[in-house]
């Protein structure tokens, strides 16, 4: 019995994917107040865990969050994101009031690589480049700007004024 | 001859085999491959930047074929994705980088003119007709493919790199 229990730990623990792990150890904890959810870790690359083979139930094919300004990290609500896949297939999603914004799995599979823009209002800021792969935002905006990141995403400058907030 | 004693030869053999083959790598043999030159490459650089270089696939400094410029990893740690514009130190970063992947096919293509460029590993891979995760960025005959495929022949015309478009396709009757 207690061959098989090693056993099955072994296999158990063969299984488990150490590069997920770490990524997901490095996310830290939830913040205070926020439980788990949709405005729960705002900025983070939310498919470590919501991707295909990540351990939340929800999966997305993107998600992330948006900020008004460069410079600044206010978030973004109501901003529109539109997608638009190496096949010409459209979709489209809005930010909440925690700036983020998801994709179901279901709802949107895309012929990779993808474009996208997010919009508000007369403001449209459209990616340079496509996503060959990657479906966390977060992944590739972190801030700060480093030569591998490009800082968050954000729709106007600073200049810009924005609706305030209302998130619980 | 009995299966035991059949396998204690055949272990024989491999352990030989292994022996020889130790004994016959020589850590300090060099080989000199000639490959297409970095003088014309930079319209090359450019179009690998857009279709390759994206900070999640060959702009990722855990890539073995690392693609450097302005909207992707940046040889320059003063430097941020997004700005300034592709330096010369990346061009040459990224033609360093390219040109150590497969060498030896890379030459023996190059020695050719050009002749059946998907010995290449890189043209297998952005041709799609080898298995690559990024699928296929520069299908074959498309102004991109022969924008690489003239490079590794010795074109000195990077035309045809600059005919190529890519970006976002909506479908007939829909904008983007």
């Amino acid at each position: 019995m207690t061959r098989y229990g090693l056993l099955l730990g072994l296999l158990a623990a063969a299984c488990s994917d150490p590069i997920r792990t770490r990524a997901m150890d490095e996310l830290g904890g939830e913040a205070p107040g926020v439980p788990a959810g949709p405005l729960h870790r705002p900025g983070q690359p939310c498919l470590v865990c919501h991707g295909e083979d990540g351990p939340s139930e929800s999966r997305f094919s993107f998600a992330g969050t948006i900020y008004a300004r460069p410079s600044t990290a206010e978030p973004l609500a109501g901003a529109r994101v539109r997608f638009i896949d190496s096949s010409g297939a459209q979709y489209a999603v809005s930010s909440n009031c925690a700036g983020t914004f998801y994709v179901g799995d279901t709802n949107f599979r895309p012929v990779w690589p993808v474009w996208m823009k997010v919009e508000f209002g007369d403001l449209t800021q459209e990616m340079v480049t496509p996503s060959f792969r990657e479906g966390s935002c977060g992944a590739c905006h972190q801030d700060p700007a480093t030569p591998t990141s490009v800082g968050h995403l954000y729709v106007g400058d600073d200049r810009s004024t924005f609706p305030k907030g209302n998130c619980p | 001859m009995s299966t035991r004693r059949t396998l204690s030869v055949a272990a024989l053999l491999v352990a030989g085999a292994l022996v020889a083959g130790c004994e016959q790598y020589d850590g300090n043999s060099t080989t000199t491959v000639a490959v297409p030159p970095r003088e014309t490459f930079a319209p090359v650089a450019a179009l690998l930047e857009s279709h390759c270089g994206t900070l999640d696939c060959h702009g990722s400094p855990a890539r073995n074929l690392r693609i450097y410029g302005v909207n992707g990893l940046r040889a320059n740690g003063n430097s941020v994705t997004g700005s300034p514009d592709t330096t010369e130190e990346e061009v040459d970063r990224t033609y360093e980088s390219l040109v150590s992947v497969d060498p030896e096919h890379l030459g023996a293509v190059f020695a050719e003119s050009g002749r059946d460029p998907e010995r290449w590993l890189v043209i297998r891979k952005s041709r799609g007709t080898e298995l690559h995760t990024g699928g296929t960025p520069l299908p074959a005959g498309e102004p991109g493919d022969r924008c690489l495929t003239g490079w590794i022949a010795g074109g000195t015309d990077g035309g045809v790199c600059t005919e190529d478009d890519f970006g976002p396709k909506p479908r007939a009757g829909e904008t983007w």
